[in-house]
């Protein structure tokens, strides 16, 4: 096999790995379906077109991620649709019956127990409503799992407005999430 | 130390990025301030919220890979600098045969970073210098594949890393389909494609002046093309064309297997027997 040919099949091989988690990662930043398709598009054929220079050994994944908050933050962000709209009033019984069931237990907070039952919709728009600076390390950090040092380096900030953005981008949420909490009727 | 610094050194230790100094300094505060003692808890909390988005997986849409693969294949003509402009020349010189008129109308950059990146694709192009079509595209004109749209995509090195697959037992990748069919041929290399949506193992020949891709796949996911051009029972071979390029197809046993090149049908046939006999030989 020709040299150039391997390298294909290696990039395919590492890629497909990853493609879904991509996909998903691009769903969450652009809050659109076709949006996110474009964007994984855009970001593995731009990994393919530099993959010469991925040094191997070292994290592949995260020389992934580094291209596609790249590409989100140049093309993407600008034409960021609003968060969808969710429905407040579906929390469950079930939801509610668990939060009660908590804290007459003492077992934890019920806020605790609350934020826990929200449905994922509704920390999605808590997340969507933060502004893209925070949202982007909070995503990085708690979703995607990446050390503050690699998040650093994708977004071409210090690690220590890493570290702050996430601490303002949690409070921030903390303040959304008690909201949804309180629209629910569990705290 | 302020309130809100410390919460700050609590949602770096809430990651496990807090320097052992810090951790000291956050700890005892957080031992005589109610204030911050509770946002630990909060912080923890809410960043295990945010964490349960992950959970939330949405399946790889079907059509994704298959279009990444695609624009892998037609890169881009600004990376066309990145070529050496010798390569095509000394390492491919069925290239050179490309009439004068065609290599004007096309962007011979282009063509160039299409082989320097070693795709397994080849132009057969037209006289009359119009577009080049993608042997995946062909197939999936002639055969017609089923669209898998409902499933989603495997693995496209299942075959070769995944042993217990059942596609892995359908197809044939041994030092046999390697040999080239020809001896004036030379094996280029094996990938695996999507063509709407179907895994598919290709191997790429090439000969100064023309290029062959055996693509496999699962004989149940293949629509064969209609005219019968002999063979044998059980291993029939069925041709379509297009302008351009010629499909000979057969299936043997679960897998369905097809050569598409810019040869002639007869010689194509030719060298579909000469496969099909390596594709069932022990070392296939």
């Amino acid at each position: 096999m020709s040299a150039e040919a391997l390298q294909r099949q290696q990039f395919e091989e590492l890629a497909y790995q990853h493609a879904r988690d991509i996909y998903n990662s691009a769903l969450r930043m652009t809050r659109d379906r076709d949006d996110a398709e474009d964007l994984a598009q855009d970001t593995l054929a731009k990994a393919y077109g530099s993959f010469h220079q991925f040094r191997p050994g070292t994290n592949f994944r995260a020389w992934l991620f580094r291209i596609l908050t790249n590409t989100y933050i140049n093309v993407y962000r600008r034409r960021r649709r609003g968060p969808d709209f969710v429905a407040l009033d579906e929390i469950t019984a079930n939801q509610a019956a668990k939060a009660q069931d908590g804290a007459e237990r003492g077992q934890c907070r019920p806020e605790e127990v609350a934020f826990a039952d929200l449905p994922g919709e509704e920390v999605q728009a808590a997340l969507d409503d933060l502004p893209d600076a925070f949202r982007l390390v909070v995503m990085l950090s708690d979703i995607e799992q990446f050390a503050y040092k690699e998040i650093a380096e994708m977004l071409k900030i210090p690690i220590g407005t890493v570290r702050s953005r996430l601490f303002r981008g949690r409070r921030r949420l903390r303040s959304a999430l008690r909201e949804y909490a309180k629209a629910h009727g569990i705290i | 130390m302020k309130c809100e610094t410390v919460q700050e050194l609590m949602s770096a230790l809430a990651d496990d990025e807090l320097p052992a100094a810090e951790r000291t300094v956050v700890q005892e505060h957080a031992g005589t301030c109610a204030l911050c003692a509770e946002a630990q808890v909060w912080l923890r909390e809410t960043k295990a919220t945010i964490r349960t988005l992950a959970r939330q997986e949405q399946a790889l849409p079907a059509g994704l890979w298959p279009a990444v693969l695609r624009r892998l294949d037609t890169p881009p003509a600004s990376q066309s600098t990145t070529a050496p402009a010798d390569y095509t020349a000394t390492a491919r010189p069925w290239l050179v045969r490309v009439p004068m008129r065609a290599a004007m109308s096309f962007s011979i950059a282009a063509v160039v970073v299409g082989i320097a990146l070693g795709i397994a694709w080849f132009t057969p192009m037209a006289d009359d210098g119009t577009d080049a079509v993608l042997p995946m595209e062909a197939l999936a004109l002639e055969f017609e594949l089923q669209a898998a749209a409902a499933a989603p995509p495997r693995s496209p090195w299942g075959p070769f890393s995944d042993t217990a697959g059942p596609f892995m037992q359908s197809v044939k990748y041994g030092p046999a389909l390697m040999r080239p069919p020809d001896p004036q041929m030379t094996f280029v290399g094996q990938s695996t494609r999507y063509v709407n949506g179907v895994m598919t193992v290709a191997f790429t020949y090439s000969s100064d002046a023309h290029s062959i891709t055996l693509y496999q796949l699962p004989a149940a996911r293949a629509r064969l093309p209609a005219e019968g051009v002999g063979g044998s029972p059980g291993c029939e071979f069925r041709l379509a064309r297009t302008q351009r390029c010629c499909v000979v197809a057969w299936t043997d046993g679960d897998t369905a297997f097809a050569v598409i090149s810019d040869l002639p049908p007869g010689a194509l046939l030719g060298i579909a027997q000469t496969l099909a006999e390596a594709a069932r030989a022990p070392g296939a």
